[in-house]
């Protein structure tokens, strides 16, 4: 133990953070351990009750958080939620794991970097951290899998059923944390459809699973703590520099883990004075537009949660040497087509494409040294061409189903809530930030977790491989 | 500028002031109504469920969600969308009309009843999954695999 301070010092208390520090933990049942969080602790009951209430509209619908950052485009908007338990508040809870393929991409199709982690590597990692959120799935997965998922997969709509039909394993139950059948604190999902702020605690939070472990002795949990900057000299990281309330601290940890988002964990290293090349480039999310299926006689019934399946017969293959892999999610919410005998003959489909980190997309200080400056600009070229061609591979996949018309929202979702890409991971320096176990290439007691560590993005939600990511690198870091 | 063109741009500026005002003055929840009332003609609703939605949807600020331009863009569509004639983004206006109607029916035990067009369509309560979670009426709870 550091008799002067802590043995760890982290930053946060999102996934990132606390899958890393379970695992430290697991490993170093006895460090003193200070957690930094930003926000505060807001309760899922206290939520429910201010929703109810109608005290916060927030927790209700998906905003993004513009007083909080600098962000000059009125296009973009990024949506984080800065309280205890992070992004695990207002995820929907879909934990699709990576293809192989996806930390591959320069091997496989000559385009951006392969990880410095492999899928093999990453994969027992998976499990825990499926184990861990108690993940609903199916049998039979596109990408491969050593242990089964720990709850049984969500019940498919009779349109998924007939998608399965003609795509077999390209076309799979969604895995997600949002439970099939009750488990720990949790109930069982009843497809309420408002998973921004589940009615039921059904999906996994960090409040409803983990939260256990900051309550254990020998964590110190600072609320409302906005970290400033981090004392970095030579080859460490030093002191924690911090704000609460209108004062200032500083506390001083053997190591130090950022857990921040991608946006804030760039923030604080570029205000400490990282002078490596990448840090903050490469501002990235995964694009999302939204087709709407009307039906000729087809009602779409049945599914037993809010998204119900996973398409993945646009997402890997030779087209990803030009143009960007693609998800399908097919949405469950009570939507309904005000035409009499045809209310519920629609569907509604996500059409969800990677994109590629760009240098010019990044995040930077301020003139306001407690907001970051979050330029970015436009995906790239790469998703443009996937999605001028979506009128084409809807007609390719759907054109068996007795389909009346297809609409295509004629703009991108303005924000698919996940933030990655600023603190790249690599081989080493001249590449990237940080290396496989997410330790930063110079500052060799400081990890930097989170999405921020993707070099690339794949078209799959990021949670349960950033979460596995951590899981990973504590794992192998500490003995 | 002749005098012909004059009197044009005079009178397009009259009809499309007249034509706002109407729309900025006029009732939004006077519109959803008659939305409901026109989509739901051939459904066999008990008496004054529609009012009692409407009502119950103001009350609770239901259409806060959409923003005045909005409102306008919804209202200006239900009142001259025509078979001959309609505005830009038709599709967009169709959406949030089956948003509308959608919530009335939400609202209603119709769905639950798996649309069964023979009986008495009764009302609930306002569709509010915090107050009335698990109601999702095309999930699996109502429709088993």
């Amino acid at each position: 133990m550091n008799d002067d301070g802590y043995d760890l010092i982290l930053v946060g208390t999102g996934f990132a953070s606390i899958f890393f520090l379970k695992k430290y933990l697991e490993k170093k049942p006895k460090a003193k351990v200070l957690v930094l969080e930003r926000g505060r602790l807001y309760s899922h009951a206290n939520r429910l009750q201010d929703v109810i209430d109608k005290k916060d509209t927030a927790s209700q619908t998906w905003r993004s958080k513009r007083s909080e950052i600098i962000n000059p485009n009125s296009e973009k908007d990024w949506v984080f939620e800065p309280n205890f338990g992070g992004g695990s508040n207002c995820w929907t809870g879909c934990t699709p794991r990576f293809l192989e393929s996806d930390f591959k991409l320069k091997t496989n199709y000559g385009i951006a970097v392969d990880w410095p982690v492999s899928y093999e590597e990453l994969e027992p990692y998976y499990c825990m951290a499926e184990e861990i959120m108690a993940i609903s799935g199916p049998a039979d997965t596109p990408f491969k899998k050593s242990k089964k998922y720990p709850l049984p997969p969500h019940e498919l709509s009779n349109l998924d059923i007939l998608l399965k039909k003609k795509y077999g394993d390209l076309y799979i139950s969604q895995p997600s944390a949002r439970a099939s059948s009750a488990i720990g604190n949790r109930a069982k999902c009843c497809s309420s459809s408002v998973c921004q702020l589940c009615p039921v605690n059904s999906k996994f939070t960090i409040e409803n699973t983990l939260k256990y472990i900051v309550e254990k002795e020998q964590i110190t949990i600072q609320y409302e703590a906005q970290v400033t900057h981090l004392e970095l000299k030579g080859d460490l990281a030093g002191a924690v520099h911090y704000n609460s309330g209108n004062k200032s601290f500083k506390a001083r940890g053997e190591v130090v883990a950022l857990g921040a988002n991608a946006i804030f964990n760039a923030h604080i290293l570029l205000g400490s004075g990282d002078s490596n090349p990448f840090t903050g480039k490469g501002l990235t999310e995964q694009v999302g537009k939204y087709v709407w299926l009307y039906f000729d006689g087809l009602d779409n019934l049945g599914g037993s949660s809010v998204i119900t399946a996973n398409g993945y017969m646009m997402y890997d293959g030779d087209h990803r040497k030009e143009r960007a892999a693609c998800l399908i999610e097919n949405h469950n919410r009570p939507f309904i087509r005000s035409e009499f005998g045809k209310w519920r003959q629609l569907a509604k489909l996500k059409f969800v494409y990677e994109d590629l980190p760009q240098d010019t997309n990044a995040v930077t200080l301020s003139e306001d040294k407690n907001k970051p400056l979050v330029d970015y600009h436009h995906h790239s070229p790469y998703v443009e061409k996937a999605i001028a061609r979506l009128e084409k591979d809807v007609e390719k996949y759907f054109s068996f189903l007795p389909i009346e018309r297809v609409e295509i929202d004629d703009r991108v979702q303005r924000s698919e809530a996940h933030i990655l890409g600023t603190t790249r991971m690599s081989h080493d320096a001249t590449t990237g930030v940080i290396d496989k176990h997410l330790i930063h290439h110079q500052y060799r007691n400081l990890f930097v977790l989170g999405g921020g560590s993707f070099p690339t993005i794949s078209p799959a939600n990021p949670t349960l491989t950033l979460s596995a990511l951590s899981l990973l690198a504590a794992d192998q870091s500490f003995s | 500028m002749t005098r012909r063109k004059f009197v044009i741009l005079i009178l397009s500026l009259l009809v499309f002031t007249l034509v706002s005002g109407w729309f900025i003055f006029s009732d939004f929840n006077k519109a959803v109504k008659n939305m409901v009332l026109k989509d739901t003609g051939k459904l066999k609703l008990k008496p004054g469920i529609i009012d009692r939605f409407v009502e119950e949807a103001k009350k609770d600020n239901k259409w806060g969600q959409f923003n005045t331009n909005m409102k306008l863009f919804i209202m200006a569509h239900y009142y001259l969308d025509s078979k001959v004639f309609s505005l830009p983004y038709r599709s967009k206006y169709l959406q949030k009309r089956n948003l509308i109607v959608g919530n009335f029916l939400l609202s209603t035990d119709f769905f639950q009843k798996k649309m069964d067009l023979n009986r008495e369509i009764e009302y609930i309560a306002l569709n509010h999954p915090y107050k009335n979670p698990c109601s999702n009426p095309f999930s699996s709870i109502f429709y088993p695999a």
